[in-house]
């Protein structure tokens, strides 16, 4: 991001346009000022250049979508990448890790080629060494700095996402201490010590209780003090996305919220949760992909035969009678009987 | 507040909270009295400062601007609107007017006061827009202006398209959605555009199945008027199938 690259695309958009350089620069600088800005001879203020994008009829901001939609017609690829990363689909990651590496990419894409790269290798062989799973998970934290990064105060969505992607991944394998500085981390957004600068800020309120509930559950060891606050943020979450809309995030809580009512025996619950869950899961279109990961998970609560049970005697419920999710979300048992 | 105003208050706030000297904070970037021009608005920031200090900092610029914009963002907003009037979620509504009321330019007053009489949202959109032309809209979103309106337009042409049948047109605003989907973390767009898809890979039976199980999942947790039930019903005597045993076959493959 330079300024003489950003005077290049309000040059090309002038011409575009076709609007006379003389009339474009009248009253705000020189011809040969703004040559010397073009050549990076010289740069301008942040005034002159609102007042080049106000000729264009641009706000700063409104300028910047507009090279972000750009690079996004270039990063298209990049962008389903880490989708699929997102989605658990590392066979689809890998052909298009395969297919990026022939473009050309800055430093940040190679570095983040590299940490996918890293992410894959380390789940495909997960369990086969416990040992070796640890030392390769403290590679990841020091490869990343992911630690040092849980220490600021204002996040931009990307390096929050970043954290996020590396917490879901690795966690569970942590240490008690190194998980309980994501749990503080996550703490921190709800109770107003952190925040994240941009996006939606309902999003992000439901984005940091997701992560929190999931860091809480993804413990060995959860206080009873805990899993009633992690119980009542799940029913918040779910809540808020009725207005947020973040489908992707129901498969998470639904999921968490199933597994710990499977755990605690409270079957109702479980099984309308597990239904939920697995309906999101076919809402990404990518249920093969992401299905193992939930079978994996579920083994931990339930059995096979159960979740199949389960699951199709809540699709019969829904085929006969008229249900409307949100109602049923407010009826959810909130886990806080599970405290103790 | 004007922007380097603003800009130059989150810079100092910022410094005063990680409790860095000036020297510190402004290192490699700028001198001490310079700084000191810029906070007390005596001289202009020039664009590379402000460029370096977003850059030691790990700011985004677009995200820092948004985040310290005293104004909404309206059309967000009268998309949101949109958006909802579609989902008849109105009890979040109220709100977004008031958040707007102050800001709407006479078009955008014109655009919201159509849209809360539900009026039609075609006429709405051609009316602000001027247009109805898919290929201009798509220029438009391009060039980063009117983004999130044009997405909710293309929603609603794409329905009207599939209820008239114009299978040319409706293609053309899928494969924007399409494409906009795969980019975007805003995973509504998949509930009208998996619809959209299905119809146009009518011929491709597998193809077609996987996106109505995408959608029909979907309006589970986006529809909260229609039940799943009669909505599945309907969607089974359309396509003439029968979509639950198709979830039934993927859960039982992947679980036994």
């Amino acid at each position: 991001m330079t300024t003489e690259n950003w005077l290049y695309d309000i040059e090309t958009l002038r011409i575009e346009r076709k609007i006379n350089q003389a009339l474009f620069l009248k009253e705000i600088v020189s011809d040969r000022q703004y040559r010397r800005y073009l050549n990076g001879e010289s740069t301008p203020t942040l005034t002159i250049f609102l007042k080049l994008l106000e000729r264009l009829n641009y706000t700063l901001p409104t300028f910047l979508t507009y090279l972000e939609t750009k690079k996004m017609k270039h990063n298209q690829q990049f962008d389903q990448l880490r989708f699929a990363m997102i989605d658990f689909d590392y066979t689809t990651s890998k052909v298009l890790i395969k297919d990026i590496k022939s473009m050309q990419l800055s430093n940040d894409q190679i570095e983040t080629l590299r940490l996918y790269e890293t992410l894959i290798d380390f789940y495909e062989k997960l369990g086969q060494n416990e040992q070796l799973d640890k030392t390769r998970v403290e590679n990841i934290l020091n490869e990343t700095n992911v630690l040092s990064l849980l220490n600021h105060t204002y996040y931009s969505s990307s390096t929050f996402s970043l954290v996020n992607l590396l917490m879901n991944k690795i966690f569970n394998l942590l240490d008690q201490e190194k998980q309980q500085r994501f749990l503080s981390f996550y703490l921190d957004f709800i109770e107003d010590r952190k925040f994240v600068l941009d996006g939606d800020t309902l999003e992000n309120k439901q984005m940091v209780y997701s992560y929190y509930v999931s860091a809480i559950y993804g413990r060995s060891y959860i206080s009873e003090a805990e899993t009633k606050k992690g119980g009542q943020l799940i029913k918040d979450a779910i809540l808020l996305t009725k207005e947020t809309l973040m489908s992707y995030n129901l498969m998470a809580l639904n999921y968490l919220n199933s597994s710990m009512c499977y755990l605690h025996h409270l079957n109702e619950d479980a099984k309308k949760s597990l239904f939920y869950t697995f309906m999101s899961v076919f809402g990404t279109g990518n249920s093969e992909g992401i299905l193992p990961s939930f079978k994996l998970a579920f083994s931990q609560v339930t059995t096979s035969q159960v979740i199949l049970k389960d699951f199709k005697d809540e699709l019969k419920r829904h085929l006969e009678k008229d249900t409307y999710y949100q109602e049923e979300v407010l009826s959810y048992n909130d886990l806080s009987t599970c405290a103790g | 507040m004007t922007y380097q105003h603003a800009l130059v208050n989150y810079l100092e706030t910022y410094r005063k909270k990680h409790r860095l000297t000036i020297d510190a904070f402004i290192e490699d970037v700028t001198s001490q009295r310079s700084y000191y021009r810029y906070i007390e608005l005596t001289q202009d920031l020039p664009m590379d400062v402000l460029l370096a200090f977003t850059s030691k900092y790990d700011f985004d610029l677009k995200e820092l601007l948004d985040f310290l914009s005293d104004t909404p963002d309206v059309e967000f907003y009268l998309a949101k609107i949109r958006r909802f009037k579609r989902l008849k979620r109105h009890q979040y509504i109220d709100s977004y007017v008031h958040t707007i009321k102050d800001y709407v330019t006479e078009d955008q007053e014109y655009f919201l006061q159509s849209m809360l009489r539900d009026e039609d949202p075609l006429t709405c959109f051609q009316q602000y827009f001027k247009t109805d032309l898919i290929d201009e809209l798509i220029q438009r979103y391009e060039s980063g202006k009117h983004q999130p309106l044009i997405l909710e337009y293309m929603i609603d042409l794409g329905a009207t398209y599939l209820l008239e049948n114009e299978l040319v047109l409706l293609k053309k605003v899928t494969d924007f959605l399409d494409t906009i989907r795969k980019q975007s973390s805003d995973r509504y767009l998949d509930y009208p555009a998996t619809l959209f898809l299905a119809h146009i890979h009518k011929e491709n039976k597998q193809l077609m199945i996987n996106f109505m199980l995408s959608h029909i999942s979907l309006h589970l947790f986006f529809n909260d008027q229609e039940s799943f039930k009669s909505y599945i019903e309907k969607m089974n005597l359309q396509f003439q199938l029968d979509f639950p045993s198709f979830f039934i076959e993927i859960i039982v493959k992947n679980f036994t």
